[in-house]
């Protein structure tokens, strides 16, 4: 059982893509019919979006009007930077994500959440929020964060102050673009989600498709900043912690780092005098050259040196001494 | 107000109740001892997933010394590698050597990783060793419900293999206030007849009111017919009529678990023990309801945990291996 205020979870496992609080179905649309899902989320590409009717009361007077939280995971694209082509200068490119559209008056999209890149070749998270009348009543832009590797994101609207939380990766990010205000949408009736598509009427060179992979949409209709709860979502996973079961559920952690020994021994030793055999409890034998470990002996004996003369050959220097039971050879090549 | 995840906390044990236990290699079992397993500070501020610096506290029990040198924390299940500690400033080289990359929160409980050898290189012939913790519910007030315990992670060293074995105290602790008490013993009636003679030997009493309000002692025999305890030494005062009431307030600790010769000898399994050490993960876990004892821990209580190490003959040296054990529970009952 999900806590009441999940109103929509689309976890990406497999081909059908479904909303499990709802049991509806998101359609896939485009040119591209093609889906790619994997178990890291739904891999997101031109010329296709998905859409799907979201069951959440957003009507004025319901419990909507108090907050509004969305969360996902996401693998960020870098596709680089757009080049105006009037200007020749470089601009951010965007990115769609997910567009929050309402249903009972046509294809007004009061919530717009897209990527913008960067000149820092990061990439930012932007919200748009239409007003009734569907012009732009504020824009919020947060970030950096690093493209092609895991991020969560927690949006939580606070629709009675008309504040904004936002955490990437369990951190809590301020807007960019300064103080704006949330709108409190008491004129929303209905609305469906559409992922990767874009709003502009046309394509413009600073737009494009998202090639990010997406993952654990979740909607809520509360402000949920508590930072154990996102906690619980970053490090068990959502599913875990929108779980009725789990939420009186604490863990107490105790790590232990050690070092493993060697447990190889060597078991037996043959010298047949051509090499030497060792058998190691791991089942494996080595094979040596006598000679190898007849190298590796120390020298103490000063009468040694004639017998190191005899297979040792030493070129142009001033030939070989022994010192502190090491065969020093002076300035000299050795042939061996 | 709930209990609290840093209400439960892990602890070397000893041979003797109230002691430190500075010698990882003699957590064999036997009492809870006063030293917990890493030196423990708290995060003052939110460490994100890719955060590479950890604000912290100053340390709970010890100073910033111990922390001296030390490479490794460890903040949930996630082990990070760090330069040295001199400030409350940690500096991270590598988050989650043990694939284990999580957020943390302000308040979170972070260990010192100072020492490696809670393990030593001493094996038995089946190339096994064992050591025994204790874990205690620390708050004052707060019960732990439902309490369950398994390995969040195993060891990254495919070739050892780590089960645990959970034990559970034979009396876990309890108040009482005595009839009449001296020097040498103490008397409370209303235990005639519950438990058998010398159920309470070696266990700790703590008196807590009277002239020897702060002082414990190891209680040498029970006697069952008569309710007396026997002490193994003298307490400080003697009893005064004159003086003193009767009525002592006391707390006798939860019972201590078996201890082991050496670390290479298996504890033995019993009625307060699991049936067998186990492999144990999220989906198979093991419960301390032993033999209906209750899955609960109280204030005060506490269950034992014995770790088998158990290195195949082929291995070959592994630094940095790791294990995180969990315990699991509910706030709610």
């Amino acid at each position: 059982m999900y806590i009441d205020s999940l109103k929509a979870l689309l976890s990406f496992s497999s081909l059908i893509i479904e909303d499990s609080v709802s049991n509806s179905f998101f359609n896939v649309n485009g040119e591209d019919t093609d889906v790619i899902v994997s178990t890291n989320g739904y891999q997101m590409k031109s010329r296709q979006y998905l859409t799907g009717d979201l069951n959440i009361e957003m009507s004025s007077g319901s419990s909507i009007s108090n907050g509004l939280t969305i969360s996902f995971s996401l693998v960020p694209a870098s596709p680089g930077l757009a080049i105006n082509p009037y200007t020749g200068l470089t601009e951010s490119l965007r990115m769609p994500l997910l567009n929050f559209v309402r249903t009972d008056i046509g294809t007004d999209t009061p919530i717009i959440i897209y990527e913008t890149t960067g000149i820092d070749n990061n990439n930012y998270l932007n919200i748009e929020f239409l007003d009734e009348t569907s012009l732009l009543y504020s824009l919020f832009t947060f970030g950096p964060y690093s493209p092609f590797i895991f991020h969560y994101f927690w949006i939580s609207l606070d629709l009675s102050s008309g504040e904004i939380f936002v955490f990437i990766d369990g951190k809590s990010f301020n807007d960019l673009n300064g103080s704006n205000l949330v709108p409190s949408f008491s004129y929303l009736n209905a609305i469906s989600l559409e992922i990767n598509k874009n709003t502009e009427d046309d394509y413009s060179y600073y737009i494009a498709s998202n090639y990010g992979i997406i993952q654990d949409i979740a909607i809520f209709n509360e402000k949920y900043n508590d930072i154990s709860f996102i906690q619980k979502v970053l490090n068990y996973g959502i599913s875990y912690a929108v779980d009725e079961d789990n939420v009186p559920l604490l863990d107490q952690h105790q790590s232990l780092l050690f070092n493993d020994p060697s447990m190889i021994k060597i078991t037996s030793f043959v010298d047949d005098m051509s090499f030497i055999y060792l058998a190691r409890s791991d089942g494996k034998i080595l094979k040596g050259s006598p000679l190898f470990w007849e190298s590796r002996r120390v020298f103490s004996e000063n009468n040694e040196l004639n017998s190191i003369s005899d297979t040792v050959t030493i070129e142009g220097g001033d030939g070989a001494s022994i010192d502190s039971g090491f065969l020093k050879i002076n300035d000299s090549i050795v042939r061996l | 107000m709930s209990i609290a995840s840093s209400d439960i906390k892990f602890y070397l044990t000893s041979v003797e109740p109230d002691m430190f236990q500075t010698n990882f290699s003699q957590s064999l079992g036997g009492h809870p001892s006063l030293s917990g397993i890493y030196p423990e500070s708290t995060l003052s501020s939110t460490v994100g997933l890719y955060d590479m610096e950890i604000n912290v506290n100053s340390p709970i029990l010890e100073s910033w010394e111990i922390w001296e040198g030390i490479e490794y924390i460890s903040i949930g299940g996630e082990i990070i590698r760090v330069n040295p500690i001199s400030s409350n400033v940690i500096t991270v080289i590598q988050r989650g050597i043990n694939s284990i990359s999580w957020m943390h929160i302000a308040g979170d409980v972070v260990r010192g990783i100072f020492r490696k050898d809670i393990f030593n290189n001493s094996f038995n012939l089946d190339n096994k060793q064992y050591r025994c913790f204790a874990v205690k519910n620390t708050s004052e007030t707060d019960t732990a419900y439902n309490v369950s315990f398994y390995n969040l992670t195993d060891s990254l060293n495919s070739l050892t293999t780590i089960k645990t074995l959970i034990e559970v105290p034979k009396f876990n602790g309890g108040n009482g206030i005595s009839t009449s008490w001296n020097k040498s013993r103490l008397v409370d009636t209303s235990f005639i007849g519950f438990y058998p003679d010398d159920y309470f030997k070696d266990h700790f009493l703590r008196v807590l009111d009277g002239p020897n309000a702060g002082d414990n002692k190891l209680i040498s025999s029970f006697d069952s017919e008569t309710g007396t305890f026997i002490f193994y030494d003298f307490w400080r005062v003697d009893y005064d009529s004159s003086l003193y009431s009767n009525s002592l307030l006391y707390f006798i600790d939860p019972s201590p678990c078996q201890r082991i010769k050496s670390g290479t000898i298996s504890p033995i399994i019993s009625d307060n023990t699991e049936n067998s050490f186990m492999i144990t993960t999220d989906s198979y876990r093991s419960n301390i309801d032993i033999n209906g004892r209750g899955g609960n821990l109280l204030p005060g209580q506490i269950f034992y945990i014995w770790v088998e190490r158990d290195i195949n003959k082929k291995s070959e040296l592994y630094e940095d291996n790791s294990i995180v054990l969990n315990v699991n529970f509910s706030t709610e009952e």
